[in-house]
């Protein structure tokens, strides 16, 4: 091979040369491909939660680290508050201050705004490159790069880190990788150093995302799995000892997690593998100096009692109350009717609802079904790394088809695998080192641009053009599924996934794009036009936007840690006035803001969100609040004049269709969401109308205060309305008569 | 003052024992000499459809919950105590009771009470219940109810299932058995990497088509369409039938299974001329299985705008 005019080591610099500018250039579309929504209106945090991380970063960057973590924010759950510093998860808002930090030292003071919108690409770039790590140490590097390729565009993990989609998520999947990474490196070298690494990145990960305990669960899974397999060796050992006691005690610093991972059973897989695997030791010491036939049954015995004595003390425990119970969200993953029973407010989350198999194509393309090909070969020539990644295929495969939003993690299983069979498959059909027998090495580099390890085997076979046919027809095919991979990519990137959803864009019938800004200009007319310390009442999803954007205290937010608060605020908006004023009342409100979506058509507001108010606050007042009032006898959830008369005098139907008939003069007033036609102005009393947005999509209300005369406000707004009708009262008669008829 | 009922609580016990079970079965014959009073009984009446072809998955979920609270109250008052159940279902055949009903959706739930006038179904004199949607525990809303118009209280019975119980333990019993015998095979079976590999494999193909949808939505597995045909796709990404789950993970076993076949097998035939024909063979089969997926999928996505092959099938 050195004959040729280059040596080995030239090969080598061109090769490293190579992989190095892939990955650059991979990491250079995965971050502009996130840009669209940047380009097509601002540089703006998107959705709800974002709000509330860029509010707490801006806290972060303005107070000091102990201030931020004691942080009690009396703002939001009025009149309970939060203690946010010690309820959430700092690592994202700690990563974007240390780089806002970093970025003044050298001299670039850049705004925390464009930081946290352009943190989810940047760290995209970052996956991009610990999933080509991962994949290298399961196949090669040539697997690794497409599986870094795949990573960067396929549109599952987009999805979530859009620029702007300045959430948790945005750095847990690099976070994820990582710690898998450097959990493989570990398991297959034995080495504490790299287990070490392992820890500290699932420390950070414990620090940035709930998501962790997949984490948590599935490496003690990989150890256990690979235990029974019979597979356990010393450097299984001393990687997981090693990775989880640095790890456990690390994460045992975040507040939020505090003791949990000794108290809940949610870790305590991790705890159970922690002590079967020192008892594996044990016996495989002892195996080794008296070796005996009897010895392999009594070890079996053992540890099978072991085990069940492990699983009844952990039942006990829990019964007794020492060890917290799983989790709500752990138990909707596996009995699937929990959440819907027992708690609606997980249920409510569009998030959380099943996946539909078209979502999976949406997402991943042909990395689809490549993938469970991919699994397949991984089986041939198994390796623990391999049966790491079975493991997780199919566990996550069953999550993300129980939870849409768990797509998220199984997205990255799906690139790594889909690439090991690309890259089998290009193993065999793009190798012409029989034909160019001439120029093999050089060529191999520079065609396959980065395949290590390249046997060239000299056969003595024939060489017809049958095999190079052969060849073409496969590499040319599955090059045309690549290019319309990434084809596929960028138009479900731009469509789906690169709307802020705080601005709204729609096509006039002319093609051109209209800009709906309904939200900013709902929460700037509150943060000019109210007193600082007004309360607002809205539904919880726009909590983290009415403290991210108006200043405003909220009542409840998207935090929901608080099922009975937020069942206080449905039972608010879904009872009659007389009642409702009461909880008003009770609760200082100023102002109530609603979402319409009635004369847009935009289908995502509060009276379709209305069922789940229902529902939550039926889940507190079962006698006064009842979901079943709120259809027609027929079983409809009606708003026109046929719906029920508990619906037509509920609060929230009151503030969506005030003054909606109005606005169409005298015409037929049609709600374009619900298409049910509108022909009564609803009697409003408690509230009046204070701002109502351009295409009427925000309405904010101000609460009336208590009538100085004592009447009750149904009562003194009947007054004023007769009084300043008064003179006209003869007049207005007849059409009123008309209409009856 | 005795009223001379048309139907009384004894004639209403013979009807139900009639039956076999502890539920009036309605029938064309029967119904209105049942349900036209006078009456000093409650009766509560359930019309539900099973068929398979009506996809009605509410009625399955609330069959079994009512059977069982019907069987709790006989069981504690085996006359009745004026309270009937009463049922029919559209799979019977006895379709002259749902035209009397008016009925366009099923299930419905209706409620007789005791009454000193006769009147036909026509006149709506009774109750209708408003049953809550799917999901819920319809044992529990059914027990509620009765209880508030009877006025007595009974627990619900859990029934013992005696027949899971026996083929449980036998089926343990031959398990752990065989295990004791077969060793050797089973010790093969477990250590067969592709079986588990054919195992997982086939996991995650239900997984990624939706099955976990269809457990938890209860989706039909096909849907009657206008024209009188059967659709096996429903529009829009986020819904689907039980049927797309089949073809769906038949399209994808397909595909996965002809790409491990390039890898792992086509390279081992030694004849380069028939080499070639397997290649091209399991590159079509790729190619044109690929393209029915995408015009599936455009199908399910409206506006998704690339294709392969388009076939006019869908």
């Amino acid at each position: 091979m050195s004959s040729y005019e280059l040596s080995q080591g030239t090969v080598n610099n061109i090769q490293l040369f190579l992989k190095g500018l892939i990955l650059i250039l991979i990491a250079g579309a995965a971050i502009s491909s996130r840009l669209f929504s940047v380009i097509r209106f601002e540089s703006i945090i998107h959705e709800f939660d974002p709000w509330f991380n860029f509010r707490a970063t801006k806290y972060l960057v303005s107070h000091s680290y102990y201030e931020f973590l004691n942080w009690f924010d009396d703002r939001t759950w009025y009149p309970l508050g939060r203690v946010t510093g010690g309820t959430l998860y700092p690592g994202l808002m700690v990563t974007s201050g240390t780089i806002w930090h970093a970025l003044r030292k050298i001299g670039l003071p850049i705004d925390i705004r464009n930081v946290s919108v352009l943190l989810a690409p940047a760290f995209s770039g970052v996956t991009a490159y610990f999933t080509y790590l991962f994949t290298k140490e399961i196949k090669d590097s040539s697997a690794g790069l497409l599986a870094a390729a795949f990573m960067g565009i396929a549109p599952g993990y987009i999805s979530r880190s859009v620029a702007g989609s300045y959430d948790n998520e945005a750095i847990a999947i690099t976070l994820l990788m990582a710690a898998f990474y450097f959990w493989i490196k570990a398991s297959k070298e034995g080495s504490v150093f790299w287990a070490s690494w392992a820890a500290v990145f699932y420390f950070y990960m414990v620090s940035a995302w709930g998501g962790y305990v997949f984490i948590t669960n599935l490496i003690p899974l990989h150890v256990f799995v690979l235990i029974l397999m019979g597979r356990y060796n010393k450097k299984l050992y001393a990687a997981y000892s090693t990775w989880y006691a640095i790890g456990t005690l690390a994460s045992m610093q975040i507040p939020f997690v505090g003791f949990l991972p000794i108290r809940s059973n949610d870790h305590m897989a991790a705890l159970g593998v922690f002590g079967l695997i020192q008892i594996v030791a044990f016996g495989d010491y002892i195996r080794s100096q008296v070796p005996t036939n009897k010895f392999k049954s009594v070890l079996a015995v053992s540890v099978v009692l072991i085990i069940a004595l492990g699983i009844l003390g952990l039942v006990g425990l829990t019964y007794a109350g020492l060890i917290a119970p799983w989790t709500g969200r752990f138990y909707s993953l596996w009995d699937t009717n929990y959440a819907k029973i027992h708690i609606p407010i997980i249920a409510s989350v569009s998030e959380h609802q099943p996946t539909a198999w078209p979502a999976f194509f949406f997402d991943t393309q042909f990395l689809i079904w490549l993938f469970p090909a991919g699994v397949y070969l991984l089986f041939q020539d198994l390796s623990n790394e391999g049966v790491f990644v079975i493991v997780y295929s199919v566990l996550c495969s069953y999550f993300a088809g129980v939870m849409v939003r768990l797509m998220l993690t199984l997205t990255p299983i799906i690139c790594a695998s889909a690439a090991i069979a690309i890259s089998k498959l290009f193993d065999v059909y793009l190798d012409f080192s029989e034909y160019l027998q001439s120029k093999v090495v050089v060529q191999e580099t520079s065609s396959e641009k980065a395949k290590e390890e390249i046997s060239v085997t000299t056969k003595s076979k024939n060489h017809t053009v049958f095999g190079l046919i052969s060849k073409l027809t496969v590499i040319s095919t599955f090059a045309f599924y690549l290019y319309l991979f990434v084809y596929h990519c960028t138009w479900v990137t731009s469509i789906a996934y690169s709307s802020p959803s705080v601005v709204l864009s729609s096509r006039l019938p002319d093609g051109s794009q209209n800009i709906i800004d309904d939200y900013r200009e709902a929460y700037y007319w509150l943060r000019m036009n109210t007193p600082e310390d007004a309360k607002i009442l809205s539904w919880w999803d726009y909590g983290y936007q009415i403290g991210g954007m108006a200043d405003r205290t909220t009542l409840v937010d998207n935090n929901t840690w608080n099922n009975t608060h937020i069942a206080t605020v449905g039972k608010a908006l879904s009872s009659s006035e007389e009642v409702s004023y009461e909880i008003l009342k009770e609760h200082d409100v100023d102002y109530i803001l609603i979402i319409f979506g009635g004369v847009l058509g935009f289908s995502g507001d509060d009276l379709n969100k209305y069922l789940w108010m229902i529902r939550i606050a039926e889940g507190i007042w079962p006698e006064e609040v009842k979901e079943k009032d709120f259809f027609t006898a027929n079983g409809e959830y009606r708003v026109d004049d046929q719906a029920t008369d508990v619906m037509k005098n509920s609060l929230l139907y009151k503030l969506s269709y005030h003054r909606f008939v109005d606005l169409f003069g005298g015409k037929q007033a049609t709600d374009r969401v619900r298409n049910q036609k509108i022909t009564k102005e609803p009697d409003l009393n408690i509230v009046e109308e204070a701002y109502t947005t351009e295409n009427w999509l925000v309405r904010i209300y101000k609460v009336k205060d208590l009538d100085n005369a004592g009447r009750d406000l149904i009562q003194s707004s009947k007054f004023e309305k007769e009084s300043i009708a008064g003179v006209k009262r003869r007049v207005q008669k007849r059409p009123e008569l008309d209409l009856r008829e | 003052m005795a009223v001379a009922y048309a139907i009384d609580s004894a004639q209403l016990l013979q009807y139900k024992d009639k039956t076999g079970s502890n539920l009036i079965k309605l029938r064309n014959s029967n119904y209105k000499k049942i349900l036209e009073g006078p009456r000093d009984s409650h009766i509560l009446v359930l019309l539900t459809a099973t068929n398979p072809q009506v996809g009605c998955v509410v009625c399955h979920e609330i069959h079994p919950s009512y059977t069982k609270v019907a069987d709790s109250w006989f069981s504690q008052f085996p006359e009745g105590e004026n309270f009937f159940f009463a049922k029919a279902d559209f799979i019977d055949g006895q379709s002259e009771v749902f035209k009397a009903f008016e009925l366009n959706n099923v299930p419905r739930a209706f409620l007789f009470s005791p009454t000193d006038k006769p009147s036909t179904i026509g006149d709506k004199q009774y109750e209708m219940i408003n049953l809550p949607q799917g999901g819920v525990d319809f044992g529990g809303f059914f027990h509620q109810g009765v209880r508030q118009i009877s006025g007595k209280q009974f627990q619900i019975i859990e029934p013992i299932q005696y027949g899971n119980i026996i083929i449980t333990a036998i089926a343990t019993f031959l398990f752990v058995l065989s295990i004791k015998k077969y060793t050797s095979i089973f010790s093969s079976i477990l250590t067969n990497r592709p079986i588990w590999g054919g195992i997982s494999v086939f996991f995650i193909l239900l997984f990624i088509t939706g099955y976990m949808f269809n457990t938890i939505r209860g989706t039909p597995y096909l849907r009657p369409n206008k024209d009188g045909g059967i659709d096996y796709f429903v529009q829009g990404q986020q819904d689907q039938l039980g049927a797309e789950t089949q073809i769906m993970s038949f399209i994808y076993a397909v595909l996965a299974f002809s790409v491990v076949s390039l890898i792992t097998k086509a390279k081992e035939i030694k004849n380069e001329k028939v080499h070639l024909a397997v290649v091209v063979i399991l590159s079509a089969i790729i190619l044109v299985t690929f393209s029915v997926l995408t015009d599936i999928f455009s199908l399910k996505s409206q506006g998704y705008p690339y294709s392969l092959i388009k076939f006019s099938l869908f």
